[in-house]
């Protein structure tokens, strides 16, 4: 009874998507970019592949993809955190591919070293600063903002923040467990006010003279300067980039990644898409429309090329997927809330 | 009882039994993951020191970070201030505006409820981000200020207040009319002889309301209430943007850390306990006491005369309302749009609006047909066990969005990997939004059945008795006597269901299938996640318009008038 009336009810409102033989490839992403349904829509004009896709939480789709299991529909599963691929990868949600384009476009540290998931597009976590309150000698290293000096000039959003969780990771990864925490806590009580907002309220905190120095990434500050809003772009004339440790490992880098799911049914044209990512054609086109990096770290805006060029830290991203729990432990531990 | 009675029993009570079991089925998987043994992430919120850490530090600084509290009862703390600060103002707001609108005489009292109804239609996460856009230059101004007189410590101290501030404005803004609606119902369909009687005995109108109306509009009250609840306790967005630490925020932070659905799953039940605790003292408090109001016309017409002065003075609370609740955060969206709209979006959110629309009257619908099954059931069948029925099918709402939503991917993964009725949820949720909208129906039922047991609560059993004398079948009793009283509880039920649903978002998030996106998730991944509120105060702008426009199309269709004959 029920079952028949919801049926009817079903045929009276719905429209539902037919289900034609066309070729498709069915995308699980955790990016909601505007710029990412241009990319789509250039790879269907390409391919004549149509690209269908479901948007959410990265914890969200990766628990969808494991309920769903063999019968998942979906044949691609992208992130923008290189943790949350480590972490799907170590799930075994992801299958290897092989691939010479992707060997060749995405440097090895961006990418799985078993080529289950490979970067596309990069964001460099860096430190941004008063113009007029700070030299930009005072601030070499993520480690500098430590120092007692620093005392009340710091903001950074919280821990719960997945880029801050793999800033965190990588310092592990370079310093070690206790080094890490001590870090954690001494920025922690460096900081101006307790962490709070989105990397935007950081930068707007420095901006307005509550803080000095705010721990962001850089398209945000790209947001910031070619926003649509005058208030944005009042505050983005307020501050500096700095990109921390370039004479030792180099700054903390993240990624948006893909990889291809371990029961994807259209498995070829996943392999086309992610390959289509990598391409010359695309990675020019993400830095121009979200300001990040592209995988070669060439500047090919001019806002890139204002900032300069930097040395990232060559660490393999599988690390920060690995330290990541550790990460959220030491946040605790140092009461960075 | 004679054969034909008892099937029919058997059908009313069977259908209420199976949406129970299709609420339950989400909650089962829960429950199943709760059972399982605490894991790392439960360790990290109940131990001060889980993983020994602090013993890593020289003890100079181990001093200094060992923490007083445990996560667990900071969150528990923080959670109860802003859940008992939000009830308090917006039951006191939502009363005594419904109250003022009630009582007294005044001029466009219909146009006056349905604008202070409005805040409705803005999502609380766009609300925050509204405020917090307003007052940005204001707090960080105002914090250099308190910090250059008295110090880094009082900063500390004023950053909290401030936030705490801000979330119980905002919160107490997206969620009063829920109280509003329901006691404004409530109030209106008292009858006039009841409050003439108070008033001949002396009665001023502050005891009628204390003595008479807040008695007989307490089922209704206490319903927008817990509404008001469950809101807050599952708010995550707001808090988010505002930055305050809650049990619910923790959920998420500990599933982002550590892959732990089991932790956030436990902290989810401490809410559902608080949740629990909160229904239980109702119904102790309400003890055994029953009131029923029988409607007649002319309640517009009646209420106290007032001079200039007074009259004056409710007219600019209400608008004072208003200015803060709605025009304020619209006038700021206007202002975000007015720099980022550009064409090109435009066209883009034409997809947006249908699939919002589609879904919010197809879910609204079906949950309020649902709705009204249960409580006439209910009302059929006055029983203990009725009730905690109908109790359990509003579970849904207990849940944070997002957790129920895991709840029923893991139940379709479980049936489309392992079942015959694969083909059935392939269909309801991979290949139509059906299956969407019986899940916002889990999720929203009781938004719906609150305002309409209520309403169906204030109708006096012996109408039906009446209506029984005079051989009305219980259908004919149904459709001419119960539906035109109810109307007022529809229409209240309904609008909160519509924009409810046009403004759902963690569930839209996980369930949908390819290609469905809604204005909330349009908007939410412009504020909430790429931060470009410029461009994303156009789907949100017109989220808010969508739903004062659904909010519009209710009012004028429960209008029409219908003959009591």
């Amino acid at each position: 009874m029920i079952k028949k009336r919801i049926t009817i009810a079903a045929m009276m409102l719905m429209s539902t998507g037919a289900v034609l033989a066309e070729q498709v490839v069915n995308l699980y992403s955790q990016r909601h970019y505007p710029a990412d349904k241009e990319v789509f829509a250039l790879f269907t004009e390409k391919t004549g592949i149509k690209v269908n896709v479901v948007t959410a939480n990265a914890d969200e789709l990766i628990k969808r993809l494991q309920a769903e299991g063999e019968k998942s529909p979906a044949d691609v599963l992208l992130t923008k955190d290189a943790a949350r691929l480590s972490w799907a990868a170590s799930l075994g949600l992801y299958q290897p591919i092989a691939s010479e384009v992707l060997e060749k476009n995405v440097p090895a540290h961006l990418r799985d070293p078993e080529m289950k998931w490979f970067g596309f597009t990069q964001r460099a976590r860096v430190l941004i600063y008063a113009k007029d309150r700070v030299k930009a000698d005072e601030l070499k290293t993520y480690e500098d903002l430590t120092k007692p000096e620093w005392k009340g000039r710091i903001v950074a959003r919280s821990a719960s923040n997945i880029y801050n969780q793999s800033l965190l990771s990588a310092i592990i990864a370079a310093s070690g467990e206790k080094e890490a925490l001590i870090w954690a806590a001494k920025v922690r009580q460096n900081m101006a006010r307790k962490p709070q907002g989105s990397d935007r309220d950081q930068i707007r905190a420095v901006a307005s003279g509550l803080a000095d120095v705010a721990i962001a990434n850089s398209y945000y500050l790209g947001l910031l300067i070619h926003s649509e809003d005058p208030k944005d772009r009042e505050l983005a004339a307020k501050v500096k980039i700095a990109f921390p440790n370039q004479e030792g490992r180099g700054t903390h880098v993240n990624i948006s990644g893909i990889g291809v799911c371990k029961h994807a049914k259209n498995k070829e044209n996943a392999i086309k898409f992610i390959e289509f990512l990598s391409s010359k054609e695309v990675q020019d086109l993400y830095p121009d429309k979200t300001y990040e990096y592209p995988l070669s770290l060439k500047m090919v805006t001019p806002l890139h090329k204002s900032w300069g060029s930097f040395k990232p830290d060559t660490l393999n991203l599988k690390a920060l997927g690995e330290n990541n729990t550790k990460a959220v432990k030491i946040f605790q531990a140092a009461q960075w809330e | 009882m004679n054969r034909r009675g008892s099937i029919s029993k058997w059908f009313w009570i069977l259908g209420v039994g199976s949406v129970c079991a299709l609420v339950g089925i989400p909650l089962y998987q829960i429950l199943v993951e709760v059972l399982q043994s605490p894991t790392d992430g439960w360790r990290m919120l109940t131990e001060k020191d889980p993983d020994g850490l602090i013993g890593l530090l020289p003890p100079e600084m181990q001093e200094e970070l060992l923490p007083e509290h445990t996560v667990l009862y900071l969150r528990i703390k923080s959670t109860c201030i802003i859940l008992f600060s939000v009830i308090l103002c917006s039951s006191l707001l939502g009363v005594t505006l419904a109250w003022l609108l009630s009582a007294f005489q005044l001029r466009g009292k219909a146009v006056i409820t349905f604008l202070l109804a409005l805040p409705l239609a803005i999502p609380s996460y766009v609300m925050a981000s509204c405020y917090k856009q307003i007052t940005a230059s204001w707090e960080l101004s105002t914090s250099i200020y308190v910090r250059e007189q008295y110090g880094a410590e009082a900063l500390t101290q004023y950053d909290q207040w401030w936030n705490y501030g801000l979330a119980i404005i905002v919160l107490t803004c997206s969620y009063y009319p829920y109280v509003f609606l329901a006691a404004r119902s409530a109030f209106s369909s008292l009858s006039p002889e009841y409050m003439e009687s108070a008033r001949m005995l002396g009665d001023s109108s502050w005891r009628i309301l204390r003595r008479v109306a807040l008695p007989i509009a307490r089922p209704a009250i206490v319903a927008g209430i817990m509404l008001v609840a469950l809101e807050t306790l599952n708010e995550y967005g707001a808090m988010k943007i505002i930055g305050i630490e809650t049990l619910l925020t923790e959920v998420f932070k500990i599933r982002a850390g550590t892959n732990d659905l089991n932790t956030a799953v436990r902290v989810a039940g401490c809410i559902m306990l608080m949740v629990f605790v909160l229904l239980v003292g109702e119904q102790f408090l309400r003890g055994r006491k029953k009131f029923h109001a029988s409607r007649s016309g002319g309640v517009a017409k009646s209420g106290l005369r007032l001079s200039k002065v007074f009259l004056s003075g409710i007219y600019g609370f209400c608008a004072l309302t208003l200015l803060v609740a709605f025009v304020l955060p619209l006038s700021e969206l206007l202002r975000l749009a007015s720099h980022g709209v550009k064409l090109a979006d435009m066209s883009s959110l034409l997809g947006p609006v249908w699939d919002s629309f589609r879904l919010a009257i197809g879910a609204s619908a079906l949950t309020l047909v649902v709705a009204m099954f249960i409580a006439y059931t209910n009302r059929l069948f006055p029983k203990w066990w009725m009730m905690a029925m109908s109790k359990m099918s509003t579970l849904g709402y207990a849940v944070p969005g997002a957790i129920l939503g895991i709840g029923i991917v893991a139940w379709n993964g479980a049936m489309i990997n392992h079942s015959s009725m694969a083909g059935l949820i392939q269909w309801l949720f991979y290949q139509s939004t059906v299956g969407l909208m019986i899940a916002y129906g889990i999720r929203f039922l009781t938004v719906s059945l609150g305002s309409i047991d209520a309403g169906f609560k204030s109708i006096r059993v012996s109408l039906d008795e009446a209506s029984a004398v005079l051989s009305g079948s219980r259908w004919q009793t149904f459709w001419r006597i119960h539906l035109p009283l109810l109307r007022p509880s529809i229409f209240a039920g309904l609008l909160i269901l519509f924009v409810d649903v046009m403004k759902e978002l963690p569930m839209t998030l996980i369930l949908s299938p390819f290609n469905t996106e809604t204005l909330a998730i349009n908007a939410y991944s412009l504020f909430a996640v790429q931060e470009d509120y410029a461009r994303g105060s156009l789907p949100a702008l017109i989220l808010v318009l969508a739903g004062i426009g659904g909010m519009v199309m209710v009012r004028l269709l429960l209008r029409t008038p219908k003959t009591i004959s």
